[in-house]
This record gives C-alpha cells, sequence and structure tokens, in this order.
C-alpha cells in the first residue's frame, strides 16, 4: 500500500513540475488533459488514504485521508464537523478509529512552525 | 506560534487564474518583512513571488507541498494541504521569519503568493535540521464561505 501511495504522490509531483515548466508552450486541452491526470492519481490516493472508512457521522459525507509527519489521519473537512479528527500509525488503525469514532483534539493552533 | 497572514491579491488570483486542486503551491522563505520590501507583496497589484526577497534553497529539501483536498462542503470551501518538513542538510538554510506559500503553476500573473506566516523571530536551519510546516487537517490552510 506504501508502495502504492509513494509512486502515485511521485506521479502527481512530476506531472505538476512538467505543468510549472510548461505551461506557457502548451494548449489549453494539453494543460486539462495533465489536469485530469492529477485529480485522478489524488482520488486514488484518497481511495488509498481512506479504505474502508465509514461516511462521517456527522453530515454523511466521506472523510478525507493524508499522511501526517508522525502518523495517518483521516477527517472530515465539513464546517460543521472539522473537529471530527482520527489518527492512528497506519491506514488501518486511522480507519479504525475513524469507524469508532474516537478524535483528538488539534492542539496546535491554525499552523505552526516546530523547529 | 506562526500567524497566518492571507495575501490580498490571492482573493483575486484564486476565482481567475489558480486550479486549486491541480496547481503546485510551494514554500518560500524570506528574512525581509512583506512591509519591507521594495515593492510589498501585501499590496494590491503586487502578491508575487517576484517582490519577495527569497533565501538561497541550496542545502533545502523540496518546497513543494502535496495537496489533499481542494473542495466545498455545506458552502464552505477549504483548500487542505498536506504538512511539509524542511530539512537543511550540507549546510545552513536562512535566517529567515516569514514563510510564504504561493502557486508555482499560474504563469499570468507569474507565481502568485497566497499567504505567509510570521514566524515572529529569525530562524536558521542548520545541517540535519527541520523545520515542520503544520497546516491544519481540517480547516485548511484557508477557508472561502
Amino acid at each position: 500500500m506504501s508502495e502504492q501511495l509513494f509512486e502515485l504522490q511521485e506521479k502527481v509531483a512530476e506531472i505538476k513540475a512538467y505543468l510549472v515548466a510548461n505551461k506557457m508552450d502548451m494548449t489549453g486541452s494539453e494543460v486539462a488533459v495533465e489536469k485530469a491526470k492529477i485529480r485522478a492519481a489524488e482520488a486514488e490516493i484518497q481511495g488509498i488514504l481512506t479504505k474502508g472508512a465509514d461516511p462521517c457521522p456527522g453530515c454523511g459525507r466521506q472523510p478525507i485521508g493524508m499522511k501526517k509527519p508522525a502518523f495517518f489521519f483521516v477527517g472530515c473537512v465539513s464546517p460543521t464537523c472539522s473537529e471530527r479528527r482520527s489518527r492512528g500509525d497506519s491506514v488501518k488503525l486511522a480507519v479504525a478509529a475513524w469507524n469508532d469514532e474516537v478524535y483528538f483534539e488539534r492542539s496546535e493552533a491554525r499552523a505552526s512552525i516546530v523547529k | 506560534m506562526a500567524t497566518f497572514n492571507l495575501i490580498n491579491d490571492w482573493l483575486d488570483n484564486m476565482q481567475e487564474n489558480a486550479d486549486n486542486a491541480s496547481d503546485q503551491f510551494t514554500i518560500a522563505l524570506s528574512n525581509t518583512a512583506p512591509g519591507s520590501e521594495g515593492t510589498p507583496p501585501t499590496g494590491d497589484g503586487n502578491g508575487i513571488l517576484g517582490n519577495v526577497t527569497q533565501v538561497a534553497y541550496t542545502f533545502l529539501s523540496t518546497r513543494n507541498i502535496t495537496t489533499t483536498s481542494s473542495s466545498q462542503a455545506s458552502g464552505t470551501y477549504k483548500l487542505i494541504l498536506q504538512d511539509i518538513t524542511l530539512t537543511s542538510t550540507g549546510g545552513a538554510t536562512g535566517p529567515f521569519q516569514y514563510v510564504y506559500v504561493y502557486d508555482d503553476t499560474v504563469a499570468v500573473p507569474v507565481k502568485p503568493l497566497v499567504c505567509y506566516y510570521d514566524y515572529g523571530s529569525a530562524l536558521t536551519l542548520n545541517s540535519g535540521e527541520s523545520l515542520n510546516v503544520d497546516f491544519d487537517d481540517t480547516n485548511g490552510l484557508y477557508q472561502v464561505a
């Protein structure tokens, strides 16, 4: 799973780098094709990071998944449910915590930089 | 704790020029206060990377941020970005106090700025040291409602 995730993230990074370098020389339709590839890969990434996750018990929306530096994260981005955040040492554990409605409180403010 | 400051011009650029879901958002570092730049990037019409005095990135790891989600739910749009760890290897990076996020894909205007964080004091990453830019997981970099 982690290898597939890495490959997909690398693929997205490569396409983005290609667009940054060549966008001025590409037609609109060529750019659209590359952007569609990015969106498809990002959807696959989300599928991996939230595999087995139930819809949000608060709003019914599918949660998002993310790899944080120290853990995997599953949470809801709906404005009414943004405190529903679960984490685990693996995708499986983060999803299990989410499905069990075990949430953690974000201690940092809106964003923080820690050396 | 770093304080968040939105670049006013981004309100225009995100509507007219950017594609948040697929654009490459990138970090830029500066030790010059935005208001002290020759052309302050916080001024209307000046919110581009070219108006930021950047530090050298010779020893720094990638500054490209991974986008996790760009979508709206219940009338609130959020741009969710994955945390990024900047590591200096083989030499020092900085000093810097201001951490900008800009859109590296948009060509016109060239590399528009999204926001910056004011760390509060100058910071240097010596070789082997890292800085984790921790974006909010569910509230995102910013919201539009």
